[in-house]
C-alpha cells in the first residue's frame, strides 16, 4: 500500500517515470548499434541483403524512438515542481549535465535520426553509414550525460556546500565530469542497452525462423545479435563488478544490504546466493553461502572486511552526532555570518551535515535530539534489505540466462544448426522480455539502494521535495501513468504489427526461402 | 547472386505512408498530452519559488508533519 504523503507520492511519481521512460531507452541504444553493424557489412560486402536488414530494423528502431522520445522530459517537469528544494539545493551542478545532454547529445541523436531514415537516397553508403554511426553515438551521449547527473547523486564529488546560499556549489566540472562512479555507470547501462537490442532481433530472427519466413534475413540478423549479444552481456557482467566495487568503496551500506549482510563477517566476505531476509529481526533466514566470492568482489583482496549494517549504522550514528554540530553551527552562520567561531566549527563538522539533517525527520532542532532519536535516524540510512536483495539476484540471475542464451545462439549460428533445434528459437522468443526486467531491476537496485538519501550523505530525499498538494501529485501521478501506459501499448502495437508483417510482406525482401 | 524483386526503400509503398501517418498522429497527441500534463501541474505558477532564505527554513527547521517519507 502507497503510503500518500507528499514524499512518497513524489517518489512514486519519479520512479515511475524513471522506469517507464528505460523502456524505451535501452531498445533504442541497442538497436542503434546493431544497424551499425549491419551497414557496416553493407557497405564492406556491398549485399544487398544488409542494407534490407538495415532498412528493416531501422524502421522498428524509428517507431521506438519516436514513441520513447520525450517521455524523459517528464521527469525535468518534476525536478521543478516537485523537487524545487532538491533543485535549489543541488540544481548548480545536477543541471549542467542535463542542460548540455539536451543541447548537444539529443539534437545529435535526432539531427542524423531524419538523416538515417530519409538520407538513403542522398547520401553515399559510407556517408550514409557514417551518419548511423552518429545515431548511436547521439543515442550513447545522451545516456552519458544523464548518468553523469546520476553519479553525482550516487558519489557526490567536485562540489562544496555553501552556507550563504544555501546550495551545493560546483569547484570542479572535470571532477563531476570524470567521477569514476559515472563511467562505471555509463558502459554497464549501454552494454545492458546493447544487450535489449541483440535479445530484441534475437527474439524476432527466431520467430521469423519458427514460420519459415525471411529466412534469409532472420539467419543474418540472428548471427549478429548472437555475436554482438554474447560480447555485450560478457561485458555487462565485468562490467557490473566495476559497479559493484565503486559502490563497495563509496556506498557501503548499498552494498550491504543487497548482500543482506547485517554482521562485519570476517575477510573475505561469503556471497549468499539464497536467503530470506528479516528488516525487522535484522537477520537472513536459510542462508546459503558461497565463501570468499563478496569479498573478492567488494574489495578485490582478501584481507579486507565488507562492512555489515551494525557496524555501517554504528558509524552513521557518529556522523549524526558530528552532523549536529554542522548544524548547530550552520544555524548560527545563517543569523550571524561573520561569526568566526561558528564558522570554525561548521568547517570541522561541514563533511557531517547531510547526517545531521537526517535528524529534521524526528526532532525540530537536532541539537536536542535524543539518543533514540539519533538511533533512529542512524537505522533510517539502512534501505530496505528484502527488495535490494532480491532485485539484485533476479538481475544477476537474468543476466547468467542471457550469457547461455547468446553463447547458444553463437555456437548454433556458426555451425548453421538453427532450423534443427526449434526448442532454443522457442526459448529465444521467450526471452524477449528479459533484458527489460533486468535493466528495471538494476535502477531499482541503484536508486532504492540509495535512500534516504537524494544525494548521498548529502541531502536526505524528504528535504528535497517540495511542499505540493498530495491530490496534484496524486493527480499528476495518474496522468502519468495512463500516458505511459498508452505510449507503451502503442509502441509494442505497432512494433507488432510490423513484424508480423515482416520484410517480406512489407517488400524490404522476399521471403521464405530456406534454401538461401 | 540471385536475381532479386522488391519494393525499393526509397519508393514509399501503401504501408509507409500508413505508417508515417500513424507516427504523425502519435506524435501529436503525444506533445498535446504533455503539454496538458505540464499546464495542469507543472507550469510556473504551480512551482515552489525556492531562494536561500527558503531552503534555509527547510533545512534549518523540521519540515511540516506528514511530508516524511
Amino acid at each position: 500500500m502507497i503510503d500518500l504523503s507528499v514524499v512518497a507520492l513524489s517518489r512514486a511519481q519519479f520512479a515511475l517515470t524513471a522506469l517507464y521512460h528505460f523502456l524505451f531507452v535501452p531498445l533504442t541504444l541497442g538497436l542503434s548499434m546493431i544497424l551499425v553493424i549491419m551497414e557496416a557489412v553493407y557497405v564492406m560486402t556491398g549485399r544487398e541483403i544488409w542494407k534490407r536488414m538495415t532498412q528493416f530494423w531501422g524502421m522498428l528502431f524509428g517507431i521506438n524512438f519516436a514513441m520513447g522520445v520525450a517521455t524523459g522530459i517528464t521527469m525535468e517537469f518534476q525536478f521543478g515542481t516537485n523537487w524545487a528544494y532538491y533543485s535549489h539545493y543541488v540544481g548548480d551542478i545536477f543541471g549542467a549535465p542535463l542542460a548540455v545532454e539536451g543541447l548537444m547529445a539529443f539534437f545529435l541523436e535526432s539531427t542524423f535520426v531524419g538523416l538515417f531514415f530519409f538520407g538513403w537516397q542522398r547520401l553515399s553508403k559510407v556517408g550514409h553509414l557514417i551518419v548511423t554511426a552518429l545515431v548511436a553515438l547521439g543515442s550513447s551521449l545522451s545516456a552519458l550525460w544523464i548518468l553523469i547527473a546520476n553519479a553525482w547523486m550516487q558519489h557526490p564529488v567536485g562540489a562544496q556546500f555553501n552556507a550563504q546560499t544555501m546550495r551545493m556549489e560546483l569547484t570542479s566540472f572535470p571532477a563531476v565530469l570524470l567521477n569514476p562512479v559515472a563511467q562505471a555507470k555509463f558502459v554497464h547501462t549501454v552494454a545492458a542497452g546493447y544487450v535489449v537490442g541483440s535479445v530484441f532481433v534475437l527474439a524476432v530472427s527466431a520467430w521469423y525462423l519458427l514460420r519459415g519466413r525471411n529466412v534469409e534475413i532472420a539467419r543474418r540478423s540472428l548471427a549478429v545479435a548472437a555475436s554482438f549479444g554474447l560480447a555485450c552481456s560478457l561485458s555487462v557482467v565485468v562490467l557490473g563488478d566495476e559497479s559493484g566495487y565503486l559502490a563497495g568503496e563509496n556506498q557501503k551500506m548499498k552494498v550491504a544490504a543487497i548482500e543482506a549482510e547485517w554482521h562485519t563477517e570476517p575477510a573475505p566476505a561469503g556471497f549468499t546466493v539464497f536467503g530470506i531476509p528479516d528488516d525487522v529481526a535484522h537477520e537472513t533466514h536459510a542462508e546459503l553461502k558461497v565463501p570468499w566470492v563478496l569479498g573478492l568482489i567488494a574489495t578485490r583482496s582478501v584481507d579486507e572486511p565488507v562492512l555489515g549494517i551494525f557496524d555501517l549504522v554504528a558509524r552513521a550514528r557518529t556522523r549524526i552526532v558530528s552532523g549536529i554540530e554542522a548544524h548547530t553551527a550552520l544555524t548560527v552562520l545563517r543569523k550571524h555570518p561573520d561569526d568566526g567561531a561558528a564558522r570554525a566549527l561548521f568547517e570541522e563538522h561541514r563533511a557531517d551535515l547531510g547526517y545531521g539533517l537526517l535528524l529534521l525527520r524526528y526532532v525540530g532542532e537536532p541539537s536536542s535530539a535524543t539518543a533514540a532519536q539519533i538511533d533512529a535516524a542512524a537505522w533510517s540510512t539502512v534501505p530496505d534489505v528484502a527488495v535490494l536483495f532480491w532485485c539484485f539476484r533476479v538481475m544477476v540471475g537474468i543476466g547468467l540466462l542471457l550469457i547461455v542464451l547468446f553463447a547458444t545462439a553463437f555456437y548454433l549460428s556458426a555451425r548453421h544448426r538453427f532450423e534443427r533445434h526449434r526448442w532454443f528459437l522457442r526459448a529465444a522468443f521467450l526471452a524477449l522480455p528479459l533484458p527489460w526486467i533486468a535493466a528495471e531491476l538494476g535502477w531499482i537496485v541503484a536508486e532504492y539502494g540509495r535512500q534516504p538519501w537524494a544525494i548521498d550523505g548529502v541531502l536526505p530525499t524528504f528535504l528535497g521535495v517540495s511542499p505540493v498538494p498530495a491530490g496534484d501529485i496524486a493527480l499528476s501521478l495518474g496522468g502519468f501513468v495512463i500516458f505511459y501506459s498508452a505510449l507503451a501499448a502503442v509502441d509494442v502495437y505497432l512494433l507488432t504489427r510490423m513484424i508480423r508483417r515482416g520484410p517480406d510482406g512489407l517488400g524490404y525482401w522476399p521471403g521464405g526461402d530456406a534454401r538461401a | 547472386m540471385r536475381s532479386r524483386t522488391y519494393t525499393s526503400a526509397a519508393a514509399p509503398g501503401p504501408w509507409r505512408a500508413v505508417l508515417r501517418r500513424h507516427l504523425a498522429l502519435l506524435l501529436a497527441i503525444k506533445l498535446a498530452a504533455l503539454v496538458l500534463l505540464w499546464a495542469l501541474f507543472f507550469s510556473p505558477m504551480h512551482r515552489t519559488a525556492v531562494d536561500s532564505q527558503a531552503a534555509g527554513r527547510q533545512l534549518t527547521v523540521a519540515p511540516q508533519e506528514g511530508t516524511h517519507d
